[in-house]
């Protein structure tokens, strides 16, 4: 059924259709509700700060200790060796060698420090700066960014905040920020394609129908947000499903080679691309996340083959945002909910460690070849700990977003972006 | 006037209360609330009175009350010179009840029925007929297993335990008190005592239990005082402390291996609940003190008890929320000094009414869907005249937010169990056996990105009114999702093929009959022109699914109007 021919004839006169439907670029929208100026703040903002961030999540807790932050020759440091970045000072797992050679882009923060040992819980406080609580449900540090950065003019038509493997709940800033969820960056979202077999004649048909059928109850309710509301979403819908918006997510548009480059058969890596084509698009937040990091048997082994795996896909995020122009509007942050145990089990794993944990951070402006903090051979923080807040105050900076602002829950109760009054951004990545 | 007075009160305070809160933001999140705490004697809220509050008597105009809740709220609206909307037709009130009760649309042969009985008695038959009906059950289970976050798959419990009890329970219309007093003190393993689960899902975890049954049978916010002093309410952390003593002596304990259902050779964990009460230490919220003691039994009995200031009021403002769209204390899981009742006698009156019906969840809600009030249509109230005599109020006393009074009928959109439902009963999936099931035969939370969860439905980890907002997602799972595609397939098996063949219509008496199924109503001229035109000689199937999918995409079929 899917050969190339049709497949190419469906693109083509769906594009040709989709341009009658929805009018060209200024025309009428479908529903003739969407302005434009009302519906998107278009960030103006024209001063340096990043437009975008990518957030690396290494899902499960990462080894700090077999990766960022490694103890060759101690008792706990395990049978990596470490070896020299192209920055100087740093040193990171001889797994990691590709990023090696980007290390001069990047700095790493060898002291992250939380108390929070489970990982739902610890992935909660990474993710919004607040810990669970048993009835409000917090937003994310992605809806907060796409809240102040807002959708960019680059490509109004796609939403701020793409989750990738990941989803996460809109939290008390709403459901107009909760990220757009891709769960395999490989496939795209199929609901952006028409039902199949459907044909274009027939989908139009249907909104024609459909907009037919609407008018009585619009008419009826001249004045109601909510009905407004879902006019927007339509409007939103049927415009990301513009094959130039909607292609976006299509990874097929990348060259062959590209794709390899970043791990053809890498989900997390094929997800790295999908996030650098959203960035590019003007995205403001993409989280990838890569799980499988919850070592607590055969830690070295599995360690070493994730870490093959974020080697290709990372490297190339950075060599190719930086090939594009990207990199210095973006920030790309690579971070987990805890580190693990300096003690090697007897399965020969680790287990969770939220004293100490590692992350690395780069573009968007944040001075490269930093090395934030030290541990005491992995085992504590022995200087300049950096605590959550302080992470997201870091990215607040980055973006140009005051971190004490607060936003309220639909019950008007207050919520700082950055909880801790005391948070700091990490002032040694800023110049 | 007691009324009066307290309402000036409440109204005084509740300035204080945004003012409170405006110092909290500027001060941020520091656990410091020695500032914005409200100052003075805790205020409580008062006990149910001894004797109900009698229904004003009132004529207003044109405006005749259907039963005593009407008269509370024309008297308001008297008052306030604030006109009320236009009684909804018989199409809007089949549907809007029918929505709220059973949780589904009604389908042609129902409405064909409705229509054939005498215009006087139809809407009560109509209530009757639906309050009777499994549905009722299947539906109400949803709304008690978001709030109880109720979950199907917890390690240690049967499957859908908490579930088939709260079924059960609405199934019999049990009363409201013998049941929530049950969930609180079960004893034993699930399997036996399936009632357990209530306790068993959070693992008899205190501070989660505390909060859980605090908000939703005593609407009280107390889960700020879980880690500090409450910041604009009285509640303290030792309040809360008291609260969850209750369940000191209480524990789960791992009885015995069941063999799994499915595989017999694999065994799980049966958990069970045991109750130590001599190690209880519970203080309850209000001060008062049970006969039964400091463990489960008395808190049971301390929160269903008639003197309880919150118990009855918050389950019947439950109720009235979820028909009405707004409590009459909003939002319903805020009962707080600082929050008063838009209507504090309808609320009391009704409170009593359900304790002397033996606490009826069904009478309330025969009363309430039997009103005036809610049987108004649900356009938008019209533009309320300025009142001669507000430049003597003080300032706290501004006018009501619109809708408060009632005066109109808020669209609601529907939950996404209401949607997925409506869909499979307008096209003959709901009760098919086949490949789709309807909501209530799956086990929840429903799995990430699945139809129901993209519409909201509630994950369960929080306790929360599901949220009713659209999204992109949304609409594109309603445009191109494999759902509505599949269920509008034009089967010889469809409900409306059917009905065409038992009645004999012609292509137009279907196209009729197709807005009856999934609108509720009859197509207007342009509309049915435009029907007939895109079905031609109705020999397509494919048109007919565009117009179903074009109607279920409308933003008509997704509000409750």
């Amino acid at each position: 059924m899917d050969c190339a021919g049709c497949e190419s004839y469906r693109r083509m006169t769906r594009r040709k259709w989709l341009q009658t439907a929805l009018g060209t670029a200024g025309g009428a929208s479908f529903l003739g509700l969407l302005d434009p100026a009302l519906l998107y703040a278009v960030g103006k903002n024209k001063n340096r700060t990043a437009d975008s961030v990518i957030l690396l999540w290494m899902r499960g807790g990462m080894s700090h200790l077999d990766t960022f932050d490694l103890q060759p020759g101690t008792d706990h440091g395990g049978p990596f060796e470490s070896i020299q970045t192209d920055a100087d000072d740093i040193e990171i797992s001889q797994h990691l060698p590709q990023l090696a050679r980007q290390f001069k882009h990047l700095s790493v923060i060898r002291s992250m420090t939380s108390n929070e040992f489970d990982h739902s819980r610890a992935t909660y406080q990474m993710h919004t700066g607040y810990v669970p609580i048993a009835s409000m449900q917090h937003s994310t540090i992605g809806s907060i960014v796409s809240k102040y950065k807002g959708r960019s003019a680059r490509d109004e038509n796609l939403p701020p905040y793409v989750s990738i493997g990941q989803d996460w709940a809109a939290g008390y800033l709403g459901p107009k920020y909760a990220p757009y969820y891709i769960g395999d960056a490989r496939f795209g979202d199929e609901n952006l394609r028409m039902p199949l077999g459907l044909g274009e004649r027939r989908f139009r048909s249907r909104l024609k129908l459909l907009r037919e059928f609407d008018k009585t109850f619009r008419n009826k309710h001249p004045r109601n947000d909510a009905l407004e509301a879902y006019a927007e979403h339509y409007d939103a819908a049927l415009l990301m499903m513009r094959p130039k918006t909607a292609k976006v997510f299509d990874l097929d548009e990348e060259p062959m080679e590209v794709r390899e480059a970043y791990g053809a058969d890498s989900i997390f890596g094929q997800g790295c691309l999908l996030a650098r084509r959203l960035v590019q698009r003007g995205v403001r937040f993409v989280e990838v996340s890569f799980g499988g990091w919850d070592t607590h048997a055969n830690n070295f082994e599995t360690v070493q083959q994730k870490s093959e795996e974020l080697d290709t896909a990372f490297s190339m995020l950075v060599q190719d945002l930086r090939r594009k122009n990207l990199f210095e509007r973006t920030v790309v942050l690579l971070t987990s909910e805890f580190g693990r145990t300096p003690r090697i089990n007897e399965n020969q794993g680790r287990d969770h460690f939220p004293g100490v944990w590692s992350s690395v951070i780069g573009g968007g402006g944040i001075q490269p070849g930093q090395v934030i903090g030290e541990t005491d051979q992995g085992r504590a923080v022995s200087d300049r700990p950096v605590r959550v807040g302080d992470l997201h105050a870091t990215l607040c900076k980055a973006l140009g977003i005051d971190h004490t602002q607060s936003n309220y829950s639909s019950d008007k109760r207050p919520f700082r972006i950055v909880k801790e009054v005391d948070a700091r951004p990490i002032k040694e990545l800023f110049r | 006037m007691r009324g009066q007075d307290s309402k000036r009160r409440w109204a005084r305070l509740a300035v204080v209360a945004t003012l409170m809160m405006a110092v909290t933001s500027v001060h941020g999140g520091s656990p410091d609330f020695s500032h914005t705490r409200p100052k003075g004697k805790r205020l409580r809220p008062e006990p149910l009175p001894e004797k109900r509050p009698v229904p004003p008597k009132v004529r207003y105009g044109t405006f005749r009350p259907l039963n005593e809740i009407d008269q509370f709220i024309l008297k308001r609206l008297q008052d306030e010179k604030v006109r009320p909307n236009d009684p909804c037709n018989d199409w809007d009130f089949a549907r809007r009840t029918s929505l709220d009760l059973v949780g589904i649309i009604p389908r042609v042969e129902d409405l064909d029925r409705f229509f054939r009985w005498k215009k006087k008695k139809r809407r009560d038959k109509w209530i009757d007929l639906l309050l009777a009906q499994k549905q009722y059950a299947d539906h109400w289970t949803t709304f008690w297993g978001d709030l109880l976050r109720e979950r199907g798959r917890v390690r240690g419990l049967p499957e859908n335990a908490l579930k088939n009890v709260l079924h059960q329970n609405l199934l019999d219309n049990r009363p409201f008190d013998d049941w929530v007093r049950e969930l609180m003190t079960a004893e034993g393993p699930a399997e036996e005592n399936p009632a357990s689960g209530f306790i068993l899902q959070d693992r008899v975890h205190a501070n989660t239990l505390t909060v859980s049954i605090s908000e939703v049978f005593l609407g009280v916010q107390i889960r700020c005082a879980e880690c500090h002093d409450h910041p604009f309410d009285w509640w303290t952390q030792k309040d809360f402390q008291g609260m969850a003593g209750f369940w000191d002596g209480t524990r789960v304990r791992r009885r015995a291996e069941m063999q799994d259902a499915k595989d017999g050779a694999r065994r799980r964990p049966l958990l069970e609940v045991v109750t130590n009460s001599r190690r209880s230490r519970g203080v309850f919220l209000t001060g008062a003190q049970s006969d039964l003691g400091q463990g489960p039994l008395g808190l049971a009995d301390l929160i269903t008890r008639r003197d309880n200031p919150y118990f009855a009021r918050v389950a019947v403002n439950r109720l009235w929320q979820k028909l009405m769209g707004r409590g009459l204390v909003n939002p319903p899981s805020n009962f707080s000094a600082l929050n008063p009742p838009s209507h504090p006698d309808l609320l009391d009156w009704l409170a009593i009414e359900f304790v002397d019906s033996g606490y009826d969840l069904k009478h309330i809600l025969r009363l309430i869907v039997s009103s005036r009030t809610y049987q108004q249509t649900s356009s938008e109230p019209k533009k309320r005249r300025s009142r001669s005599t507000s430049s003597k109020k003080t300032p706290e006393e501004n006018d009501p937010v619109e809708g408060s009074l009632f005066e109109s009928v808020v669209l609601r959109r529907m939950t996404a169990e209401q949607i997925y439902d409506s869909v499979l009963a307008a096209t003959g999936h709901y009760d098919s056996g086949g490949r789709f099931r309807p909501s209530i035969e799956l086990t929840y939370p429903p799995r990430d990105r699945s139809f129901l969860r993209t519409f909201g439905a509630s994950d369960r980890q929080t306790i929360q009114s599901p949220p009713l907002n659209g999204s992109i997602q949304q609409t594109l799972t309603l445009l191109n999702g494999r759902f509505l595609n599949g269920t509008v397939r034009w089967h010889p098996d469809h409900p409306l093929q059917q009905w065409r063949h038992a009645r004999g219509l012609n292509v137009g008496q279907l196209v009729d009959a197709l807005f009856y199924q999934i609108l509720t109503r009859p197509p207007t001229k342009q509309e049915r022109r435009g029907a007939l035109q895109y079905v031609g000689n109705g020999g397509f199937d494919e048109a007919w699914e565009d117009l179903q999918w074009a109607l279920f995409n409308s933003r008509e079929f997704q509000f409750i109007r």
